[in-house]
């Protein structure tokens, strides 16, 4: 005869469905995307292409998503702009997640003087506004998708640096970590077989969040003209470019903002289960 | 091999000196056990010899080991001696072995990481050791700690403890929450470190546990030695009225509780 399951693991069941849900669609939207930035030049016309003749064309067979307001591609410069804007999130978040774990395990490892000047650090760069400090940069170094890079990574890196320090030091204070200190391991070998794999699912979650997050900061500072310079396609700078145009055409402003969006939900959408996983 | 004199170790936080003036030596190849109630002190003397006490207490005194004194050395310099001269077998066999780690990988890392023996040796160093210790390599070796009883998870630290090359080695507690059967078990395997060239410093509130593996005790009460000498002296004939009472209050000995009047008398005043 089948067991009858409790409410308690009814709900369970719900919600453990639920999440394989979010984490199948969050990573069927990513795929996608994925695939049009990566397909993008051989399935859509040049980007720089300007045909004046078809200033806001409407969408048909040989402009995908229509053209703007120089007879560009907007599916072409979607596809290119995605490149552009997945890349340098890819980089300003692999930077933030090595800067911040180093830092974060030194502090906890060494203690004392060296936690304290290393969480003090993170106190002043939390306190600065992320997109000020990009106009700072960029301002000073004359702009460019390097100035962006370095701001973001200079303003991402104190959260990963903060939850690592945070495991790690109560990682350190288990038992089997003494144990493993008091049979003569050395320190790289403790923090690498220890600390850190109790550091690294933690830093996957806030890491894939932290991703859709640097897509927005960079298409937001793209939208204020900082990073790549026209006719360089970036989804904010296009949302920029269209925006006088919002009454021809409405799409110009609409495609760019969609995608966008979607992109940064189907990270949260593979994130959110994740964080709730136990580990095994 | 350890001349541990005026050891005194003060809470910061809590302005109290748990330990006072403990003075003992330890002799290479033998045992010295520590014995005494729960909150004697006795971990704490233990941890000030491995240099691991908790950050708001310090020691103040001398540990001497090989001539070296143990509390003035730097963090970097103390763990140059861990696992190869000193090794401290923990209290709880439950929380000192990795929960994820299978026990051979955590034993092979041993041989591997602080002795630096090649991956293919590690099988033949391991079989011997396990064998030693009535644990099958193949069935054993590849449950984890979750998966292993207590008496078990005992010997796997043995095991871990004749694999580091250390030769003195700090047994904290190593009967705690044991049968009889595995209590003597336990007994019988540390008195097999002491034949393997071992030299142990013993803490226990188990009296029989210091009967077993002979040498020196000393026995504490309140953060204080009050009589130590070889293990068959302070047993036989105890001259301390809280020895006395110690022994008294042992499950063999009729469990007679200790004189409150002798508690009371030797409670000092604590020095601020």
């Amino acid at each position: 005869m089948p067991q009858k399951l409790s409410d308690d693991q009814l709900e369970m069941a719900n919600v453990k469905q639920y999440e394989r849900l979010q984490r199948t669609i969050g990573l069927l939207l990513v795929s996608l995307i994925i695939l049009f930035v990566v397909t993008g030049p051989w399935i859509t016309p040049d980007p720089y292409q300007q045909n004046l003749s078809q200033v806001f064309a409407e969408p048909g067979t040989h402009y995908l998503l229509g053209a703007d307001h120089l007879g560009r591609s907007v599916a072409a410069r979607m596809a290119e702009g995605g490149r552009n804007t997945i890349y340098y999130s890819l980089l300003c978040v692999v930077g933030s997640v090595l800067a911040g774990v180093f830092l974060g395990l030194t502090a906890a490892w060494y203690g004392d003087l060296t936690d304290t000047l290393i969480m003090r650090l993170v106190d002043i760069t939390m306190a600065f506004p992320g997109i000020i400090l990009a106009l700072l940069i960029a301002g000073v170094t004359g702009g460019g998708p390097m100035a962006v890079i370095i701001a973001l990574m200079f303003t991402g890196w104190p959260e990963y640096c903060r939850i690592t320090r945070a495991i790690a030091m109560s990682t350190i204070s288990r038992p089997y970590v003494e144990s493993g200190i008091l049979a003569g391991f050395s320190s790289i070998f403790i923090l690498r077989k220890y600390i850190f794999a109790e550091v690294l699912p933690q830093i996957t979650v806030l890491a894939t969040l932290g991703f859709g997050r640097t897509v927005l900061n960079i298409s937001a500072l793209g939208f204020l003209g900082i990073g790549l310079a026209p006719p360089e396609p970036e989804w904010g700078a296009m949302i920029a470019e269209s925006l006088p145009y919002l009454r021809e055409s409405p799409n110009l402003v609409l495609i760019p903002a969609a995608t966008l969006s979607l992109t940064v939900f189907s990270f949260f959408l593979i994130a959110n289960p994740l964080s709730r996983k136990p580990r095994k | 091999m350890l001349r541990v004199s005026k050891l005194s170790i003060r809470s910061v936080i809590k302005r109290k000196q748990p330990v006072r003036g403990v003075s003992f030596s330890v002799q290479k190849g033998k045992a010295f056990t520590l014995v005494g109630e729960t909150g004697s002190g006795k971990t704490l003397v233990a941890q000030a010899v491995c240099g691991n006490l908790s950050g708001e207490l310090t020691a103040d005194g001398k540990i001497e080991y090989k001539g070296v004194d143990l509390v003035r050395l730097s963090r970097r310099e103390k763990r140059r001696l861990y696992g190869k001269e000193l090794f401290l077998l923990p209290q709880e066999p439950d929380s000192a072995l990795d929960p994820t780690m299978r026990v051979i990988s955590q034993v092979a890392e041993v041989f591997r990481y602080v002795r630096g023996y090649a991956v293919k040796d590690l099988h033949h160093r391991l079989a011997p050791i396990f064998s030693d210790l009535d644990l099958s390599l193949s069935e054993a070796g590849r449950l984890y700690p979750c998966q292993l009883s207590g008496g078990m998870k005992q010997r796997i630290l043995l095991a871990i403890s004749l694999a580091v090359p250390a030769g003195f080695i700090v047994v904290d507690e190593p009967t705690k929450g044991l049968d009889k059967l595995s209590r003597t078990s336990a007994v019988h395997r540390l008195s097999n470190l002491l034949e393997k060239g071992k030299t142990l410093l013993c803490i226990t509130h188990d009296l029989g546990v210091a009967r077993e593996l002979g040498g020196h005790m000393a026995v504490m009460y309140d953060g204080c030695i009050v009589e130590s000498g070889s293990v068959n002296h302070v047993l036989n004939s105890p001259r301390h009225p809280y020895t006395r009472g110690l022994i008294g209050a042992a499950p063999e000995n009729g469990m007679i509780p200790i004189d409150e009047e002798v508690l009371a008398a030797m409670k000092q005043p604590e020095k601020k």
